[in-house]
């Protein structure tokens, strides 16, 4: 309720703002600048086009009702073990709402997705059939690291830890910038695309990153800054508009003219020299993006539908934006649920119901665009929460916790089957076991279920890197820490 | 020294004149020239006759000016380099220093500066002491190869001549054009400023919402210390809080209906549910208050102390909130942490009201300790980073700290007993946002012993567990009486200071201080002079007055900060004389006399589009984070954040409608919408510019006003000839004032405060 309201204020207002703006803009026969520039149709599309669309699901989304064993196994983590620990309070999901998966990779035991993962009245199927077609999968227990550890060497080596466990924002800047070692401005999206531009892109008419969520740290690289733009909301010719560039008379000409040539000078304060670059990013983009073709899927009308719906129209403008390789950036927020988690309407069941609609409508989208295989979705969240759950009954929500479950989804991701790494205890499992106090909880309180994650997020960012089009030897630099664990490869992406 | 002698000319100019006036004059002439602090730029010394910067290796170094350049410069080399025309303070050592260092490959780099020693026998020439390594290595590690280092040293917001660091042969020509420096002097020497009272412009840019011509009158009159002490007694709020009652959780309940149902509901949800009135309230504030600096101060406190209306959503709740900013910004920051701990707003906001010894819930305390007090990580006084025998940073605390910590906040809830006298302002049907929260239910505090910070010195490292509380009275008391030792465990840290001094810097001033001048706030705050830890006036006057701050110029690259949107926006309103709307988009064109010719401060979507939604920052963190780097750079620029492809246009646009056009239009009451969303409309006075281009139709006049005005006399001679060519037209002098001041006000030497 409180969001729905909180969009109503925000949408109300744009929308009067644009009106307003609009209405003045003609009022100066500004509205010229906005005059389509024709398509440009006659260069062939890119030969081996690929993309990377990172959604992150901001404050931490509990990965343990994202993913419930649905068996009763006694040698594994069963659904008993799962209910124990959450059923009292009221955070546990009942068996029988559970959209069933099986896993090859444990015996075909039989798990569950969330129940929000499915098909929505009015809406679309959502992700959970995509399991069993084999193009969703899941990376399991994985989280910040900067070595493997176990429980043993988590208790006796400190320094061996992420910096900051359990502070959001520690945290959510470690998942964009796989340095779990330390603080950087860099991160692991801006890298790629600091190593990849060039070779992928050298007449490309936009920035490698599009962001549809603000310059996160995710998009910025050491040369690279993203470009930022606003959701589908805004047609894709009217992101970057501005009413200041635009009549013929030599006195607006004039303006023109000065507007740019003034960020040319007094650059040495380095600033100015960084507002007028991104001006001047934002300016050339403008004149790129002047055009648009309007998607065909139907995407949700929700923050993350018109996000990816954005990206989706951007994706379909590739081949006239002389891109091979794009890298994009979406942000769903609200998972932060130390309360009201179950709550229907704005708890954890409709973030993932937004995040599972709109991921099969852009999946569909791309089937349309003919480009499945070479588009692919993923996830990444702060961190999963705890087991043991904060408070009870109807306001019942989580504390932040640690090792999580990310989704991977396209044409060319090895789906149907959970990814990640061994636990190191012989059990043959890639999940924790879901015991508070067990030999995965790292909690210091008495065992409130803060897994101790056994893949890091560089595993998972190199897996999807190279698929992206990078090389083993760029690997050191772009994830330093990377070469501290057996794999960098986690397997579920075709080569 | 010059000031002085400017004082004594001015003087002598009066006397001449009407004598009335003299010793109003004098005085304020006076209290001005006390103030001004102009600091000289530093010049680093060079070979003769060569731009090559005269170094010796630190282990190397008799003591005393070298003749020539012998250093060995080497990764990780120690060296130290000579610098002159500058005059440290007591106090002011190493830290006050940076030392930037650009390679041939156009990567930059922030060298580590250890030591400054004065030289016995050579007056006003200093020896730096440098490592050539950079101590956050954002960009590696500098390799010092062919061509070696262009090097500068920047102080107090100033920086010097460049010279080459190399032990290598000299480029010929040097590729920076880099060229020997002048002769060592004796005595610094200031370059003739301005005559225009730049450093008010700056000041009043960096202590209110942006400067007009009362303002700089006001402080002619009592000087810049103490118009701030004016503030200090200033009545608030000018514009009164709304005072809307509060409504129960349901919109729809709260106002008989959704919104939609007509006119009047529609009307209760804009004004209870919706944070609409506060927006335009503190929007009229910053245009129109005459607490200027409480505006400020609460407004930097809002956004270190975040409770975003995105959870709190009724205009009550975020009004008694913004009051406990208003009410502590001149007091002490322990009194804010506790009222803030205790308010409901931010109970809610950060889960503290649902935290219960049974359920207890992390959040708030978490975000106490890293957001708003002793942040992550052990500081040194001056800001920077303790680090461990590894070159780690030490964290403040770990997970079961903050378990420990946690405990002292269950229990509170809000203040919904009838019963209680302490919940005077229930309201039937309403949650209770306006009385401190209290321990409704007492039994669900946790009573057992707590492990709080253990610094040296610390107060109340421990609490025992509960020993009498066997009644509800005891367990109050018990609980009251851990939250007052804890909140004191933390205010005592020696992070506190540094920390809060870094971040009003930030706010006030610069993105990316010195050391030192965030250990000169930082003492101020750890004691006010009186023996008092964290009085705000001692913070506020200690990072407004203090020499990094001051001065009409700076030419440090790395010094100001982008102005967050707000800002922007308040900045040029103000300068010119903001007022009602001129324009509709139907019907009349003079504003309701209600609004007495002023803004109604009806323009937050633009805000929103320019990444600064009033009141409703996205998360804890803030509308932007205070430790953001700029792309492409290593120099912390929180407001950077918000800055990209996007919002670069809509801030360009935004000010395109203010300057070209007529600023927001003012929207009249119909029988179909009888309560109008912008009643007055906003716009700007262009009068004073127009006269300006009329009187000189070169345009140079008005250039210069708007330089004056709006850049404090530092705009370059190249935007001068860029925008002198864009107006040099045959054109109504009208036009081409709303032409320039659009060209200055959307230019990125504006956008960037410094």
């Amino acid at each position: 309720m409180k969001d729905n309201r909180r969009d109503f204020i925000r949408k109300s207002g744009c929308a009067l703002s644009m009106m307003a703006l609009a209405t003045q803009a003609r009022h100066f026969g500004l509205m010229s600048a906005m005059a389509q520039a024709p398509e440009n149709s006659s260069a062939a599309p890119p030969s081996d086009y690929r993309a990377l669309v990172c959604i992150l699901l901001s404050g931490g989304n509990d990965g343990n009702n994202l993913i419930v064993p649905n068996h009763s196994d006694a040698t594994i983590s069963n659904y008993a073990a799962y209910s124990s620990a959450r059923a009292a309070q009221g955070l546990a999901i009942a068996q029988n709402q559970l959209l069933p998966i099986t896993v090859p990779r444990l015996s075909n035991l039989a798990y569950g997705l969330n129940p929000s993962l499915g098909n929505v009245s009015g809406g679309n199927a959502g992700i959970h059939p995509l399991w069993a077609q084999g193009r969703l999968a899941a990376v399991v227990n994985t989280g910040n690291l900067t070595r493997p550890l176990s429980k043993t060497t988590y208790q006796q080596n400190p320094s061996w830890r992420p910096y900051q466990l359990f502070s959001h924002s520690d945290q959510v800047q470690q998942q964009q910038s796989s340095r779990a070692d330390s603080p950087n401005p860099i991160g692991w999206g801006g890298r790629i695309a600091d190593r990849t531009n060039a070779a992928n892109n050298p007449t490309g008419r936009v920035p490698m990153i599009t962001s549809i969520g603000g310059t996160q740290l995710f998009t910025l690289g050491q040369s690279t800054t993203p470009l930022a733009i606003n959701d589908a909301s805004t047609p894709l010719n009217e992101v970057l508009v501005t009413y200041s560039t635009c009549c013929t008379d030599p006195f607006s000409a004039a303006r023109t003219t000065a507007l740019a040539e003034l960020r040319t000078v007094d650059l040495d304060s380095e600033l100015v020299r960084a507002t007028s670059h991104i001006m001047d990013q934002a300016q050339s983009a403008s004149t790129a993006l002047s055009s648009f073709q309007e998607v065909t899927a139907v995407f949700p009308n929700t923050d993350l539908g018109q996000q990816l719906k954005q990206v989706a129209r951007m994706i379909k403008k590739r081949t006239d934006l002389n891109v091979n390789r794009q890298v994009f950036f979406v942000e769903l927020g609200g998972f932060d649920t130390h309360q009201n988690q179950t709550n229907a309407q704005a708890g954890q069941p409709a973030l993932l119901s937004q995040l599972s609609q709109a991921m099969r409508a852009f999946y569909d989208e791309m089937g349309a665009q003919g480009i499945q295989d070479k588009v692919t979705q993923f996830t990444l969240s702060d961190f999963g929460r705890t087991m043991n759950p904060a408070g009870s009954g109807s306001g019942v929500g989580s504390d932040h916790a640690w090792g999580n479950h990310m989704l991977v989804l396209g044409g060319s991701v090895i789906g149907g089957n959970i990814y990640g790494s061994l636990r190191t205890d012989g059990s043959g499992n890639y999940l924790p076991t879901l015991t508070l106090g067990g030999p995965d909880d790292v909690d210091t309180s008495g065992g409130r279920g803060r897994w101790l994650p056994t893949t890091s997020v560089d595993q998972y960012a190199a897996t999807l890197g190279r698929w992206f089009g990078l090389a083993d030897a760029d690997m050191p630099a772009i994830f330093p820490n990377l070469a501290n664990f057996s794999s960098s490869n986690l397997g579920f992406m075709t080569p | 020294m010059e000031q002085s002698v400017s004082g004594v000319v001015f003087g002598l100019f009066c006397r001449k004149y009407i004598a009335v006036f003299l010793s109003l004059l004098l005085t304020s002439v006076g209290a001005a020239a006390q103030e001004e602090f102009e600091s000289p730029e530093p010049v680093l010394i060079s070979e003769a006759g060569s731009a090559r910067a005269l170094a010796v290796n630190a282990e190397n170094w008799p003591g005393g000016l070298p003749t020539s350049s012998t250093a060995s410069v080497q990764a990780g080399s120690r060296i130290v380099v000579f610098v002159t025309n500058i005059g440290p303070m007591d106090g002011e050592g190493a830290n006050a220093f940076r030392v930037f260092a650009s390679a041939p490959d156009g990567k930059q780099y922030r060298l580590i500066v250890e030591d400054l020693q004065r030289l016995p026998k050579r007056v006003g020439i200093y020896a730096l002491t440098l490592r050539v390594a950079d101590a956050n290595g954002y960009n590696g590690q500098p390799a010092p190869a062919k061509g070696g280092l262009a090097i500068r040293v920047s102080w107090r917001g100033n920086t010097s001549n460049r010279l080459r660091l190399t032990s290598g042969r000299l480029p010929v020509p040097d590729p920076d054009g880099l060229v020997p420096s002048p002769a060592p002097v004796r005595q610094p020497v200031i370059a003739q400023r301005f005559t225009t009272g730049g450093d008010r412009i700056r000041f009043m840019e960096q202590a209110t919402f942006g400067s007009n011509s009362a303002l700089d009158f006001r402080l002619r009159q009592l000087g810049l210390k103490r118009w701030i002490e004016d503030q200090f007694f200033k009545a608030y709020p000018t514009i009164p809080y709304s005072n809307f009652a509060q409504k129960p959780f349901d919109d729809t309940v709260g106002c008989g209906g959704p919104y939609g149902t007509n006119p009047d509901v529609d009307l209760c949800h804009r004004n209870h549910y919706w944070i609409y009135d506060n927006q335009k309230w503190m929007i009229r504030e910053a245009l129109y208050g005459d607490d200027q600096l409480r505006r400020r101060v609460s407004w930097a406190l809002h956004q270190i102390w975040v409770v975003s209306a995105r959870t709190v959503y009724q205009n009550r709740w975020m009004q008694e909130y913004t009051e406990i900013l208003d009410r502590n910004a001149f007091g002490n920051y322990r009194d804010l942490m506790r009222e803030m701990t205790l308010s409901p707003a931010m109970g809610e906001y950060l889960d503290m009201v649902r935290s219960t010894r049974q359920n207890p819930n992390e959040n708030y305390p978490r975000e106490l300790l890293q957001l708003f007090t002793v942040g992550l990580y052990m500081l040194n006084q001056d800001g920077t980073y303790q680090l461990d025998g590894q070159n780690n940073r030490i964290p403040t605390y770990d997970q079961a700290k903050i378990d420990q910590f946690t405990k002292v906040f269950t229990g509170w809830s809000q203040c919904s007993s009838a019963a209680n006298p302490a919940c005077a302002n229930i309201a039937v049907g309403a949650p209770n946002f306006i009385d401190p929260m209290i321990l409704l239910t007492p039994g669900n505090h946790d009573q057992t012993a707590k492990t709080l910070f253990n610094y040296a010195g610390a107060p109340n490292q421990t609490i025992a567990a509960c020993a009498n509380c066997t009644n509800d009275t005891n367990r109050i008391a018990y609980a009251n009486d851990s939250l007052n030792r804890t909140l004191d465990n933390i205010f005592y840290h020696p992070n506190l200071g540094p920390f809060v001094a870094q971040r009003f810097i930030q706010h006030f001033v610069t993105s990316d201080p010195s050391p030192a001048y965030v250990s000169r706030v930082a003492a101020a705050f750890n004691d006010n002079g009186a023996g008092v830890r964290g009085d705000m006036k001692a913070l506020i006057k200690a990072v407004l007055l203090d020499p990094e701050a001051r001065g009409s110029r700076k030419t440090d690259p790395t010094y100001g900060k982008m102005r967050e949107p707000l800002q922007y926006v308040t900045n040029l309103l103000r300068t010119y004389n903001v007022r009602a709307g001129t324009h509709s988009s139907s019907g009349p064109t003079t504003p309701p006399a209600s609004c007495q010719g002023q803004s109604d401060g009806i323009f937050h979507w633009i805000m929103g589009d320019m990444g600064q939604d009033v009141w409703a920052p996205p998360t804890v963190f803030n509308y932007y984070p205070p430790d953001y780097v700029v792309p492409g750079t290593d120099i912390l620029g929180p407001e950077f954040a918000m800055q990209n492809t996007g919002s670069s246009f809509s801030k360009n646009n935004s000010i395109l409608y203010f300057t070209m056009g007529q600023g927001m239009w003012l929207e009249s009451a119909t029988a179909s919408n009888p309560y109008p969303y912008v009643p007055c409309g906003t716009s700007l006075d262009i009068s004073e510019i127009t006269a300006l281009a009329s009187a000189d139709t070169t345009g140079n006049a008005l250039i210069e006003g708007l330089n004056t005005k709006m850049m404090h006399g530092t705009m370059s001679d190249a935007m001068k000839t860029k925008i002198r060519t864009a107006i040099n037209f045959s054109v109504p002098a009208a036009d081409k004032a709303r032409q320039a001041l659009f060209l200055v006000a959307s230019s990125s030497q504006y956008q960037i405060q410094r």
